[in-house]
């Protein structure tokens, strides 16, 4: 992808800005370009009688074909039947059969005349794309753009575009032409051109890679289209191509020729009209095609050339690497053990059973380079799923190749597997078995070791004190140096087996990166052809992006290009089984793949959910009461968040609720957790009470070398998506919140362990009774709001927090003590809840205003907000109605009225 | 350049049509030669790789089968000696065959020519 960033632009410029000679006066039709030291000329006309001349000049070809072939094939069958048939065996061991002129032998010489005919005309015909798959580097000589000037390139060698052209882009050009004929226009041009590829099958898979359909296109293009000049009345009707046309056709011969190409495919044309055209590329950005996203499509189409180019070559090389164990300068030996423990790769690959490798040239390079400088054995250290065993096969298929160093030509690689190695032997046969094999690949010679999870073999130990681990075994006979090893294991094993211990010693370390994401999409797309054969489905670009993004920000402890290659034949399988074959899958069916996979909802906003995020404030009003600037920041934060309007590197929101306790910051808290996560468990809480001594970091985080991670992060690596409340922040201890710095702006926390727990899906509330006092009192007295705001900030809070801790906050909101309506309204909802409970009973019941007023002032107490209304209702209302039920009081269909003084009455239902 | 369409119609069939049946002879000797001498070098060197002379005289003193002591070595030697002869000889016979073949390309048009002439003739003479 590096090397495409590279020549795109380039490319784009080169197309848009192409000098060449246009048509004039004297050569209306004739236009060309000089590219290094070929001229590409277009002398073809593309109009009706022109058009019907080169149909009559098609139909006359192939009825010479079919006329050689008719002649030929008589001529066969009759000297067949002459020769075989008619005449005795006996004839033929006559001198004179031979000598003297016959009808037969005439038969028999014309047919071989017409054999040779159409050889020559299927030689002609044949215009196959030529791939060398390799993008050249092309120069355009800038200055001669008359005729006048070409006439100097009569040295150069000219190629006839048109010659060039195969005939399905003809069948475009054609397309084209009856096009502007049938609107009146004057010219053939650019538009024009462009139209008439799109129904070319070539440009249709193009259309279905980016997603989009004609349709989309068709209603400004038409309208576009319209806007070309009409043939005056003595003027010919599209019998010559604009510039901008002009420039659009030898573009695409440019274009085709910076390709390796040496045949102009629809693709080609399409390209360069839409480099030549703002209308167009405006046009395709209006329908969300970008012009990245263009490149990338365009680029895929590009690697999938060149990678069957380069699968066919493979193919023929792999012809002479021999599958036995036997190498081809016959030094080898039988190696029955090793055979038994071991798989052979290198046989694999040139039976075409591994998988080619994608991209990874740098660290293939570097591993090439070790053994090229006298090193024996190499270890790739990378994170599971990164690609380390399509590394070790492609380092396979290349000596399939030969494309190797001298130290691996004619050999075969041989994959040990440890667990064949082991099975069933104490660890002294295993050691036994190890040595074995090792002494069959010393004495063969042919063999190169691999050998996957090498960390597998540290700790297997004979058993004695003394003894000698599976590991130094093989360090030991690596340190003789009869053999070649490339082993893999991952960064944590490495550094707890290897690192220190005799096998690190000999060993070269090459690390392994996970694969960016440029690279990574560029291997999903060399993949994703096998899942699309297999289930009869077709990626779209955005599909194949959305698979790398999604996965790369949902996915954590999994890693590319591995998650996005498992989803995507989940993918393809669902949306077959759902659309059926044929189906083109989008980005939003590989949403819903990972929004199950990760339990996130990440499926575009419905419009049901749409509905309910506008009314949000609603739906958080209707469990918490009052605290309007509350519910209205939280709101607008989760707007934001949902609509992806947010940075992606951030929690979705940090809050700081602060103020008096039973106000209902927690409340709010578990609405959130309901309304966003669509669950009020979707919480992981912490009492940060419990961090008051700096020592209790190591519970949040874990404690270094345990190679565990703490409370805190291994629960947010559990549920990632989700809120993270922590409770009264301000009794934590200075040193502990330092470590939420970094959660509040990067949205990630590392565990002493190592691993990196993401929080950028997470809500962060942190609830604080810090100033409660001071906020009760200026409540009291009336003071704004905005200034009890502010003076927290600014004076009260400092005692707690630092400013830059509070500078991170999304929101700080102040919470206000509850009025006597709050708390009244807070009663209602309780009893709302026993309503509910009663009514599944068969009970109805009902509450008497100055009933309902009388609870609340019971349970108000300014001092502890609402808290205080919960006991209050479980002793006025909830015990006295489990008395009546006990007492069997009350039946189903009877309504019990609380009235004034804790009085419980009971109506009777009529009876039936 | 691109004629008017009675020139385009008249280059047609004179240069396309009549030019396709006439050109024969000169597309065989030209491009045509071009094209089937690279599918015969194809050929033969697919024989050559295959019977891999080459990699045997590499390893002339190499003992085979990993057989490393003096007798083995020696045997070896002489094996690789006979093999690559061998193989030399088969290369040979295989490259006379393909030349033989090779050359029928050249003088079939001729032969072809003098046959239908002969027998044509010939048989209404």
């Amino acid at each position: 992808m590096e090397e495409q960033k590279e020549i795109q632009p380039n490319e784009t410029d080169l197309l848009a800005n192409l000098p060449f000679v246009s048509a004039s006066e004297e050569r209306p039709y004739d236009f060309g370009v000089l590219v290094d030291q070929s001229f590409f000329v277009w002398s073809d006309r593309l109009d009706r009688g022109s058009r019907a001349l080169r149909k009559t000049k098609q139909s006359i070809d192939r009825f010479i074909t079919f006329l050689a072939l008719l002649i030929t094939g008589v001529c066969l069958a009759l000297f067949l039947v002459s020769t075989f048939v008619l005449l005795p065996l006996s004839a033929w061991q006559t001198t004179r059969f031979w000598t003297d002129p016959s009808s037969a032998q005439l038969l028999f010489w014309l047919t071989i005349s017409g054999l040779m005919y159409i050889g020559y005309r299927r030689a002609l015909g044949k215009r196959e794309p030529t791939e060398r798959g390799l993008r050249e580097d092309v120069s355009v000589h800038p200055l001669q753009t008359t005729w006048e000037a070409a006439k100097q390139m009569q040295d150069n060698v000219w190629v006839d575009v048109g010659s060039r052209c195969t005939q399905e882009a003809w069948k475009g050009l054609d397309d084209a032409a009856v096009l502007a004929e049938r609107f009146g226009h004057r010219y053939i041009g650019l538009l024009h051109l462009f139209t008439g590829q799109l129904s070319q099958p070539s440009v249709g898979h193009l259309f279905a890679r980016l997603g989009i359909t004609f349709e989309q296109i068709k209603d400004p293009l038409t309208h576009k289209l319209a806007e070309y000049p009409k043939a005056q009345a003595g003027e010919g009707t599209a019998d010559r191509v604009d510039p901008l046309g002009q420039r659009a056709i030898l573009g695409a011969a440019v274009h085709a020729a910076m390709h390796g190409r040496t045949v102009i495919t629809p693709v080609d044309l399409f390209v360069s009209a839409y480099r030549n055209s703002p209308f167009l590329q405006e046009m395709f950005y209006g329908v969300d095609i970008q012009e990245e996203a263009m490149e990338n499509v365009l680029a895929w189409l590009q690697i999938r050339e060149n990678l069957r180019a380069r699968w066919q070559a493979f193919r023929k090389a792999s012809f002479l690497k021999p599958t036995g164990n036997m190498n081809r300068s016959m030094t080898a030996v039988a190696t029955p053990l090793l055979d038994r423990v071991s798989t052979d790769l290198t046989a694999q690959a040139a039976r075409a059973g591994l998988p080619m490798l994608i991209g990874r040239e740098t660290e293939m390079e570097r591993i090439l380079r070790v053994f090229e400088s006298g090193g024996r054995s190499v270890v790739l250290v990378g994170q599971p799923g990164i690609g380390k065993q399509a590394i070790v096969d492609g380092i396979a298929e290349r000596m399939v190749k030969e494309e190797v160093p001298a130290l691996l030509k004619d050999r075969r690689l041989v994959s040990i597997d440890v667990g064949r190695l082991v099975a069933g032997a104490t660890p002294a046969q295993a050691e036994e078995r190890l040595l074995l094999a090792l002494n069959e690949v010393g004495r063969s010679g042919n063999i190169a070791l691999a050998i996957p999870n090498i960390d597998d073999i540290v700790g297997i130990t004979a058993g004695s004190a003394q003894s000698l681990d599976l590991s130094s075994l093989l360090a030991q006979e690596l340190e003789k140096g009869y053999f070649v090893l490339i082993a893999t294991t991952t960064p944590a094993a490495y550094r707890d087996a290897i690192e220190g211990s005799a096998l690190a010693n000999s060993l070269t370390k090459v690390d392994l990166d996970e694969p960016n994401k440029n690279q990574a999409i560029q291997i999903i797309e060399a993949k994703v052809g096998k899942s699309e054969a297999e289930q009869g489905v077709l990626f779209s670009y955005e599909a194949v992006e959305a698979l790398v993004d999604l996965t790369a920000r949902y996915l954590h402890d999994q890693f590319l290009p591995d998650k996005a290659i498992r989803l995507m034949e989940e993918t393809a399988l669902m949306v077959k089984q759902r659309r059926g074959i044929g189906a083109t899958i989008t980005k939003q069916d590989v949403a819903q793949i990972v929004s199950t996979a990760a339990k996130v909802p990440l499926a575009s906003v419905t419009q049901d959910e749409k509905e309910k995020l506008l009314a949000l404030e609603e739906h958080l009003h209707a469990r918490v009461i009052g605290q309007s600037e509350a519910v209205t920041m939280v709101s607008a934060a989760l707007r934001r968040a949902r609509a992806e309007m947010r940075s992606g590197r951030r929690p979705i929101a940090n809050f700081l609720f602060l103020g008096p306790t039973g106000v209902g910051k927690t409340e709010l808290s578990k609405a959130i957790a309901a309304t966003y996560f669509g669950d009020e468990e979707a919480m992981v809480r912490l009492d940060m009470s419990e961090y008051q001594d700096p020592s209790s970091i190591h519970r949040l985080i874990g404690v270094p070398g345990s190679r565990q991670g703490g409370l805190f992060t291994e629960a947010v690596r559990k549920q990632p998506f989700g809120l993270v409340l922590l409770d009264e922040l301000e009794k934590a201890h200075p040193e502990i919140l330092n470590v939420f710095l970094q959660v509040f702006d990067d949205g990630r926390l590392t565990d002493a362990a190592g691993r990196t727990v993401d929080f950028t899906q997470t809500i962060i509330v942190a609830t604080s009774n810090a100033g409660s006092h001071y906020i009760q009192t200026e409540v009291k007295k009336g003071i704004t709001m905005d200034q009890i705001k502010t003076h927290l900030m600014e004076e009260e809070l400092s005692q707690y927090y630092r400013p830059e801790f509070l500078n991170r906050f999304d929101g700080v909101v102040v919470f206000t003590p509850l009025t006597m309506e709050d708390v009244m309204a807070i009663a209602h909802l309780m009893l709302e809840g026993v309503r509910g409970r009663l009514d599944e009973k068969g009970i109805v019941f009902t509450v008497s205003d100055a009933a309902l007023k009388e609870l609340a002032v019971a349970g108000y107490d300014p001092q502890f907000g609402a808290r205080p209304l919960r006991r209050v209702i479980q002793e006025k209302v909830e015990d006295p109605l489990a008395t009546l039920l006990l007492e069997g009081k009350v039946e189903r269909r009877d309504t019990v009225v609380l009235e004034t003084g804790g009085q419980m009455r009971v109506e009777k239902a009529p009876a039936l | 350049m691109a004629q008017p369409l009675v020139v385009q119609a008249a280059k047609l069939f004179l240069v396309d049509l009549v030019g396709g049946v006439l050109g024969f002879p000169v597309w065989w000797y030209s491009r045509g030669a071009v094209r089937w001498s690279h599918f015969m070098w194809d050929w033969y060197a697919s024989y050559r790789a295959t019977l891999a002379v080459d990699v045997w005289v590499k390893n002339l003193f190499v003992p085979m089968y990993g057989s490393y002591d003096i007798a083995g070595r020696l045997i070896s030697f002489f094996m690789r000696l006979v093999m690559i002869f061998l193989r030399s000889f088969l290369l040979l016979i295989v490259s006379i065959f393909l030349m033989i073949v090779y050359t029928i390309y050249y003088i079939l048009p001729p032969v072809v020519v003098a046959a239908l002439l002969y027998h044509g003739l010939g048989l209404f003479a």
